[in-house]
């Protein structure tokens, strides 16, 4: 064979050669680079963009693997401590969209920019919704009997998804909760006395209240809380529920505190058209309190403050913690209006921004959140009794939020 | 652990890949035994205990029948043989049908018994049946026995098919397992071929699985007819992509480590009937039934009612394989009495037939296979079962489905087309000439596709929780 040939036929295997070990050098390249930089990268505890703890190396125990603990909380750990995360999470987003999608990680997008988280029958476990009913009625119908009908509510706050139905996706439906204000209704009134029985129990579903204003900003585009007008609104709906006048929109002076929020909707796709503002609403009606008689105390003297914002938190990415400095045990606010009512809230973190709205109603406030309270509810209520004797209480939840809820028997007396 | 997690992808297989290729030859099947224990081990600690003693039992029991084979003792290799089904089966029946079995007794007699608190082992119906697969054939005098243990171990152990097939049979890798040569090219081929699964897997089955999930978990009152198919026909796509997909990282990660396993999936929604279309689903299941129970049982060889007995026993056993639970006995014997239909009508009938017709045909009979297959993973199931059949409580169609449907039109188009051979045909034009040899254009195709497959995969594990594997716990 000619010489030439042969030589020709060696280059091209080699040039072959060549050709093949690319890919193979990709492949390993990839995922040991991956390996290193997310072995080497520093980790963090915290996600700021998402709002929550990032899951950090687990320990190492016998039991704790045998069990499989460790295993999983080691893949979370990789998970939430990988090169990148947030920018492969809108990649996702972005992925999704452009093949129609219209609601991801649990987030509708919705029209106008809204995102509007999406609840599904398998998110609630109904045991826990029965049980949830049951302890809140039990303990409605007790503080009933001892406070009298006419000082007890409860009020229920809709998903943004029920009562924004209009920014909806096209044919998109937001699940239906509306059974369970409806039940704590029925459990509160029944055994009631025949001609009382057109009480309600107090209870008040809020999604008509809030849906008359669907075209106005009621809720934060990319958070689940409502705005401070939505709260407005809810306020309104509960002094007409007490048969008083609310104060007009009017009365209200409205400030904008920040307008670059970006909420929980927001860290579950990292994609938003438009970021959020934060209003502060100061009453410029007649006032029955001198504004500087505001004393706020946090789980006992934890720390006091005599304002309800917290200026700081509008630096960082959880805003709405602006609101009362976000979630507390127990918080007690003596307002400065004379009138000698007590109130007891029992909150979901949608009160922090609502409780503003009550300071002409009430002398001393009281909220408590379940989820931080440790121990039996009466416990607590006996404390503030021996401070200031309770003379009204308002329930007031975010359905969904409550169904889920797993600290409701805490409400039940004697239970720990 | 599974392939489809940052945790294999970015820890457990680079450092495999590494040990194994810095090791001498001789150690290679030392790394792979070791690795696939701990790749079991991680998700079950406790039962890798069970893979132990299976793998010393059925290579034990190799070493004796092949002795007594050589020494013309047949009967004692038969005891020998008789002895490793029953482990195998027992271990199996104790682990998936023992408390079928109960609840069967409990229901049917009004006995009171306990269920057992034992947990599924994972892949347990897939390597009960390679080793059976090894002591049958090692009896029947096809493989040889295997003399040293870690060999045989790696076989039984191999984390590339260990948790969900395809079932190797021994018979298949005898000479691979001892003397293999690993290559560049099978290197790559099969790391392309993981990713492609991958792909498959991550990309379409978990997000038509979704859809599936939401339909599955509805309320009873919010089931339209047309939901409840469109649930089905996502149960159809995913449990495509989700099986094939691993059966593709499988056997690509087979190729990677010099292993070449036969193919599990051709492509069965493209079949014109429901013979075809078992020709070409879980091929490694099916060839598996029919070496050691339709065969060995006589087969087609001795008249049509032995042949009729044969298929009911192979399609009761398939139907059971897939889990301990009626819904899979009725669904193996929905396919036992298709099949014989065809073998004795239809098929002529088909013959006849444009293709397009007998296409619809086989899909629809699939689809309603897949209805009865996903049952037991639906909250209210005779909901569902009314709804299947016109009798939804939210009428024919409602805007829930209209949402469903049009919010993944574009993606249940893709899972379509993506289980025909059309992107296989578009990637062999995309190649253009000499398909079969290494030129610039097919590296830099090659590069291209496990980058973007890899890339949008990570993105979509690290933003989505929702990752089962269906086959798991078969």
């Amino acid at each position: 064979m000619d010489k030439d040939m042969i030589k020709q036929k060696k280059n091209e295997r080699q040039q072959r050669g060549r050709l093949v070990l690319f890919p193979v050098i990709l492949f390993v390249g990839v995922l040991c680079a991956c390996m290193l930089v997310s072995i080497v990268k520093p980790k963090s505890d915290f996600s700021e963009a998402e709002n929550r703890a990032l899951q950090e190396l687990p320990e190492l125990s016998f039991d704790s693997i045998l069990q499989g603990d460790v295993q999983e909380e080691y893949e979370d750990y990789l998970s939430d401590q990988f090169w990148g995360r947030e920018g492969f999470v809108a990649l996702c987003t972005k992925l999704k969209r452009s093949f129609g999608k219209k609601d991801i990680n649990g987030v509708y997008l919705g029209t106008d920019g809204y995102l509007l988280e999406k609840y599904h029958a398998s998110d609630f476990d109904k045991t826990q919704v029965e049980d949830n009913i049951f302890y809140l009625s039990a303990f409605i119908k007790d503080t009933v009997k001892s406070l009298g009908k006419d000082h007890v509510r409860t009020l229920f706050i809709p998903s943004k998804a029920t009562v924004l139905s209009s920014y909806m996706p096209e044919h998109a439906k937001a699940y239906d909760t509306s059974y369970v204000p409806q039940q704590v209704a029925k459990e509160i009134s029944f055994g009631v006395e025949e001609e009382e029985a057109d009480v309600d129990g107090g209870v008040l579903n809020l999604t008509m209240a809030l849906n008359r204003h669907e075209k106005e900003y009621i809720y934060y585009r990319t958070d689940h809380h409502w705005t401070t007008l939505g709260a407005y609104y809810a306020y309104s709906a509960y002094k007409e529920s007490l048969g008083q006048m609310p104060p007009a929109l009017s009365d209200y002076k409205q400030k904008v505190v920040s307008n670059q929020f970006l909420g929980t909707s927001y860290d579950k796709v990292q994609q938003a058209e438009q970021a959020d503002e934060i209003r502060c609403f100061t009453y410029m009606g007649t006032r029955t309190v001198s504004s500087n008689a505001l004393h706020i105390n946090f789980d006992d003297g934890a720390s006091v403050w005599d304002s309800y914002y917290d200026e700081n938190s509008l630096s960082t990415k959880d805003k709405y913690s602006y609101f009362l400095g976000g979630n507390t045990a127990k918080i007690h606010i003596t307002t400065g209006t004379d009138n000698g009512k007590v109130l007891l809230l029992l909150k979901d973190s949608f009160s922090n921004s609502f409780v503003e709205f009550l300071e002409q109603d009430y002398t001393h406030i009281y909220m408590l959140d379940l989820r931080y309270v440790e121990g039996n509810v009466y416990d607590s209520i006996a404390a503030i009794n021996r401070e200031n004797s309770i003379t009204d209480v308002l329930v007031l939840y975010n359905v969904e939020k409550f169904m889920q809820d797993d600290n409701m028997w805490k409400l039940e007396q004697g239970h720990n | 652990m599974v392939f489809s997690s940052l945790l294999f992808l970015f820890r457990f297989l680079p450092i495999v890949l590494v040990c194994y290729y810095i090791v001498p030859r001789r150690f290679r099947n030392v790394v792979l035994f070791v690795f696939s224990l701990m790749f079991y081990a991680w998700g079950e600690p406790v039962y890798v205990g069970l893979l132990l003693v299976s793998s010393v039992v059925d290579y034990t029991l190799g070493r004796f029948i092949s002795s007594f084979l050589a020494k013309k003792q047949r009967n004692h290799a038969r005891v020998c043989l008789l002895l490793s089904i029953m482990i195998n089966l027992g271990i199996l029946g104790v682990f998936k049908y023992a408390n079928f079995l109960i609840s069967c007794f409990d229901n049917l007699f009004g006995f009171d018994w306990d269920f057992l608190e034992l947990a599924l082992p994972i892949g347990i119906s897939f390597y009960t049946f390679q080793t059976l697969s090894y002591t049958i054939d090692v009896y029947r005098g096809r493989v040889k026995a295997q003399n040293h243990f870690i060999t045989f171990a790696t076989y039984v152990a191999l984390f590339p098919q260990l948790i969900a097939g395809p079932i190797v049979r021994y018979e298949t890798v005898e000479q691979e397992l001892s003397t293999r040569r690993e290559s560049l090219d099978d290197f790559s081929k099969g790391a392309l071929r993981f990713c492609i699964g991958l792909a498959k897997k991550v990309l379409i089955a978990n997000n038509v699985g979704v859809i599936f999930n939401e339909v599955a978990c509805m309320d009873s009152g919010e089931l339209s007819t047309m939901t409840a198919w469109l649930g089905v026909v996502s149960f159809t796509f995913q449990i495509y992509f989700d099986f094939s997909g691993y059966s593709d990282m499988a056997i690509g990660l087979g190729q990677m480590f010099g292993f070449h396993f036969l193919e599990n999936f051709e492509h069965p929604y493209e079949a014109k009937s429901i013979t075809e279309f078992w020709r070409r689903w879980h091929i490694s299941l099916s060839t598996w039934f029919k070496e050691y129970v339709y065969i060995p049982l006589g087969g087609n060889r001795k008249g049509m009612a032995k042949q009729l007995r044969n298929i009911a026993i192979v399609w009761l056993l398939t139907g059971l394989w897939h889990g301990a639970s009626l819904n899979f006995v009725l669904w193996g014997a929905y396919y036992g009495v298709l099949l014989v239909l065809e073998k004795t009508v239809l098929l002529k009938v088909l013959k006849k037939l444009p293709k397009l017709v007998c296409h619809i045909y086989t899909m629809l009979l699939v689809i309603g296979g897949w209805a009865i297959f996903s049952y037991s993973d639906i909250v209210n199931g005779d909901a569902y079962v009314a709804a299947l059949f016109g009798l939804g409580a939210s009428g024919f169609a409602d805007g829930q489905f209209l949402y469903l449907l049009f919010t993944n039109l574009l993606l249940l188009l893709m899972a379509a087309v993506g289980s025909t051979t059309l992107p296989r045909r578009f990637g062999l034009w995309l190649l253009g000439e000499h398909k079969e040899q290494w030129t610039v254009r097919r590296s830099v195709l090659s590069c291209l596709m496990m980058v973007l497959c890899i890339g949008f995969c990570v993105a979509f594990l690290i933003s989505d929780s929702y990752n089962p594997f269906l086959y798991f716990r078969f």
